[in-house]
């Protein structure tokens, strides 16, 4: 079988187009107008499937190329389909190295198809000509190539037809792809997979199995072997020899060819070779980045740049997980959720505990039970939550040991509270270092405040009553029994002992109890209550275990050792890190300061720690709900709005904050509170809003009456 | 039970987190920032170990060490702890070191997460939106984790026959 019968074994819809190619004059002689628009110059070149001409196009005065179909085969109309087709198809694809496909025409009942004219010859003519190409000249060309064709394979487009004389180098040494005559979109071309040039077809491809992109990516392989070898990769007789060489991949090293040659070059283009379609590169623009010097990761990291998630992916060698990996890979990470959901099961405190009631549940319970004890104001501050009865646990620990788990599912108290609290102003942390308030801080210092604590099941725990003065006095408790009915105990099972704790607030009533609550729990409780002027003032049900809670032993003790500095000093350090505050000192910084990255990213990021201040919204203000984001969003919002004057996002922030500076600080930072020094400095300056905007940099403060 | 012999602390999860939606939210929002926090001091606390002992895996275990201590000291058993956490910061740092920091970040949020919303098969209790919220957190991540990864290729190599 000549390499005529090899590469031709479907009708073709037109011969090369190159500058080289036979000349005579063809079926129109130069100078014949076509259409009163295309002057006919010369034959490019001629072949079973047709003629191609070069002419001038007088309309838009551009040279094109016109090719057009033997006469015996323009009534033909799957051919005829076939030639639409390739207009249809190339011009889906726009890429400096495919060569342009412009339009269909008519003339004399004869069809053509006009394209870009390349001046110069196509590849198979120039090895012919030179043998194989140099190194970096034939790297040069390979990626253009593989951008051409990754070009249509971006548009679903297969060339099916990749070979050295589709190839066309111009008169500047540019490479474009020629010939989409074959070319189809991937699900169009299944059902005719054979088409195309037996020596440039892939192993699948020829014995019909299928064809994708895959194929193309195979073609390549054996133009960048002939390119730098200057010889066919397969060198076959017969078709059925050249299958079984495709087949066994046994294509003669390159390096045995080629001296010198990168063994780069050679080890991608043994992969495009490669008889399985699995184990080629993933895309043409893998095999450009395969190439010396194409790999785009490792310029984007020389160039300290972040390579994009594009760039990362499309420097991999492979091409998508395997069903089979894939189908195992989503089995394993459901199955181990669903283990560590069952572990967790096993583990977690609220799955030992009884914890029944909702928190709305629970806060309502607990302000029916402040109400019910005599506090009716309206509070003007709220704030509720779960604290974990950590005092509870080491007890346990110490008396039950190994066997605490059992006790934590059955016994009372539980090892998690909620709290309620309320005063009769706004709630923020007297501790400066707790940037929210909690159940502990502020501590209980102002008259009005209540604080009570209930178990899951809304049981009464602990509550503990600042009175006002001006609080009119009551006439009770002289029957404690309501107190029991709320902590749902059996006030039958306790009896009155001497009072042993001395409560935290003024009382001129108290009482002690010493009891059980059921015959399941073996250890005893000791209630604890106290009143002043007929209020309530202290509750506490506690388990009494007899001896006074052990203070924690320290850290020597714990390790045995001494704690070696370093680790500790390391940890506190830790503790105070916070990299989101860190990065907004360096966004807000100068400029000089700033490292080169994601600036938009980095700001974005700033904004997620203000999430947290969501947790410390609460309502404010007696019959007015207004949104108090706490300490954090206030100190942010300083932060942001004030001091960070180095952005122009920030000057924009910053222009609100002044114009809208007392309602912003009223909401944030409380009514009774003064704003921050800077924005004092700011008004008493002029320099907010109310002056104008704030300016880039520092402003020179105006002279004040005081003269500062 | 080893929680019973061992007597290890119950895990507590973020109680915050129970008190409702938008407490999901904030607790949801700031996990975010704790751990891109957390994960850049480890590299900066792994990067000054490498220069002040001249080895890589040296600084591992330096570092391992110094945050593993930080849980250890209050625990009940700290030499048992110090162990487990030892393998478990480790093993974090070793991915650090293997696969980046984006990486580590996303793992420690995982981490934090599932810590601070346990998931549990317990669907009939009132919190189990924590649950729920921990799962779809995590097929969302795992879900945006793959687009982004792929960049536009294809997951599967072929198609289910």
């Amino acid at each position: 079988m000549s390499e005529a019968d090899l590469t031709k074994t479907t009708p073709r819809s037109h011969p090369s187009i190159t500058s080289h190619s036979t000349i005579d004059e063809g079926r129109f002689p130069p100078g014949t107008l076509l259409g009163q628009r295309y002057r006919i110059v010369s034959v490019l070149g001629r072949g079973g499937m047709g003629e191609v001409y070069r002419a001038n196009d007088l309309i838009l005065g551009q040279p094109v190329a016109l090719k057009f179909l033997p006469v015996e085969m323009a009534q033909d109309e799957h051919i005829l389909t076939r030639f639409r087709n390739e207009v249809r198809v190339a011009r889906q694809v726009s890429h400096p190295n495919v060569c342009r496909m412009y339009d269909l025409g008519e003339v004399d009942g004869q069809p053509f198809l006009s394209m870009e004219y390349v001046d110069g010859e196509d590849l198979s003519t120039l090895l012919k000509r030179i043998g194989h190409l140099s190194q970096d000249k034939g790297v040069e060309l390979a990626r253009q190539l593989c951008a051409g064709l990754a070009a249509a394979h971006d548009k679903g487009v297969l060339h099916r037809d990749l070979k050295p004389a589709n190839l066309l180098l111009n008169s500047k040494g540019q490479l474009m792809i020629t010939d989409f005559g074959l070319a189809g979109l991937a699900e169009q071309v299944q059902t005719d997979i054979r088409s195309g040039t037996p020596a440039y077809m892939a192993p699948e491809q020829l014995s019909g199995l299928e064809v994708t992109h895959k194929s193309d990516i195979y073609a390549l392989g054996l133009v960048l072997y002939e390119m730098f070898s200057g010889k066919k990769a397969h060198a076959a007789e017969t078709r059925a020899e050249l299958q079984r060489l495709k087949d066994g991949g046994s294509a003669p090293s390159l390096s045995s060819l080629v001296k010198d040659l990168d063994p780069a070059i050679e080890r991608v283009i043994e992969r495009c070779l490669s008889p399985d379609p699995m184990r080629r590169p993933s895309s043409a623009l893998a095999v450009s980045a395969a190439l010396p010097g194409g790999d785009p990761l490792a310029a984007a990291l020389a160039a300290g740049e972040t390579p994009t998630p594009e760039m990362v992916a499309a420097s991999g060698s492979h091409d998508g997980l395997r069903p089979r990996t894939a189908l195992l890979l989503v089995l394993a990470i459901i199955v181990g959720w669903i283990g560590v959901a069952m572990l967790n099961s096993h583990v977690t405190l609220l799955d030992k505990i009884p914890f029944d009631q909702p928190t709305d549940a629970l806060a309502q319970k607990a302000k029916e039970m402040i109400a019910t004890l005599g506090y009716t104001d309206k509070p003007a501050d709220v704030l509720y939550g779960f604290s974990k009865n950590t005092a509870y646990q080491e007890q346990l620990n110490k008396h039950f040991g190994g066997k605490a788990w059992e006790h934590l599912m059955h016994t009372r108290p539980s090892l998690v509270n909620f709290w309620y609290r309320t005063t009769p102003g706004s709630l923020w942390p007297a501790n400066d270092r707790n940037i929210y308030p909690s159940e502990m801080d502020p501590p209980m210092t102002v008259p009005g405040m209540v604080r009570i604590s209930l178990d899951p099941e809304g049981r009464l725990l602990n509550f503990r009553a600042l009175p006002r003065a001006t609080d009119s006095p009551l006439d009770g408790p002289d029957d404690w029994s309501a107190l029991f009915k709320l902590a749902d105990l059996d006030m039958g099972m306790f009896k009155p002992v001497e009072p042993k704790g001395l409560p935290q607030v003024t009382f001129d009533q108290r009482s002690e109890w010493k009891g059980t609550i059921s015959q399941h729990i073996p250890h005893e409780f000791r209630v604890e209550a106290a009143a002043y002027r007929g209020r309530l003032v202290h509750f506490s049900v506690a388990v009494d275990w007899g001896d006074p809670p052990a203070p924690p032993p320290s850290l020597r003790a714990r390790l045995g050792q001494p704690v070696f500095p370093p680790a500790l000093h390391v940890g506190l350090c830790f503790r105070r890190v916070d990299g989101v505050e860190q990065l907004e000192g360096r966004t807000h910084g100068p400029p000089w300061r700033l490292a080169p990255g994601d600036p938009d990213g980095r700001r974005r990021l700033l904004h997620l720690p203000s999430g947290r201040a969501l947790q410390h919204i609460h309502e404010f203000q007696p019959g007015d709900v207004e949104l108090a984001g706490g300490q954090h969003l206030r100190r942010r919002a300083v932060r942001h709005h004030v001091h960070g004057l180095r952005t122009p996002r920030a000057q924009t922030l910053a222009g609100d904050a002044g114009g809208l500076g007392p309602a912003v600080f009223r909401t944030l930072h409380g009514s009774a509170s003064r704003p921050p020094r800077a924005v004092r400095r700011r008004r008493r300056d002029g320099s907010g809003p109310v002056g104008g905007r704030l300016q880039h940099g520092r402003k020179k403060p105006a002279a004040g009456p005081d003269g500062g | 039970m080893a929680e019973k012999s061992l007597r290890l602390d119950p895990m507590v999860g973020d109680l915050q987190a129970l008190t409702g939606v938008r407490f999901h939210f904030a607790t949801f929002t700031s996990l975010f920032a704790n751990t891109i926090g957390r994960a850049t001091f480890m590299v900066f606390l792994l990067l000054g170990l490498r220069v002040l002992l001249r080895n890589q895996w040296l600084a591992l275990a330096a570092t391992a060490s110094i945050f593993s201590a930080m849980i250890a000291v209050n625990s009940a058993l700290p030499w048992f702890v110090f162990g487990i956490a030892f393998l478990m910061n480790g093993l974090m740092l070793f991915y650090l070191l293997r696969f980046g920091y984006l990486a580590t970040v996303v793992v420690m949020t995982c981490n934090y997460f599932m810590g601070h919303f346990p998931p549990d098969l317990h669907w009939a209790n009132w919190y189990a939106s924590s649950s729920t919220l921990c799962i779809l957190f995590l097929a969302f991540l795992t879900a945006y984790g793959f687009r982004v990864a792929t960049a536009g290729q294809k997951t599967l190599a072929d198609d289910f026959d």
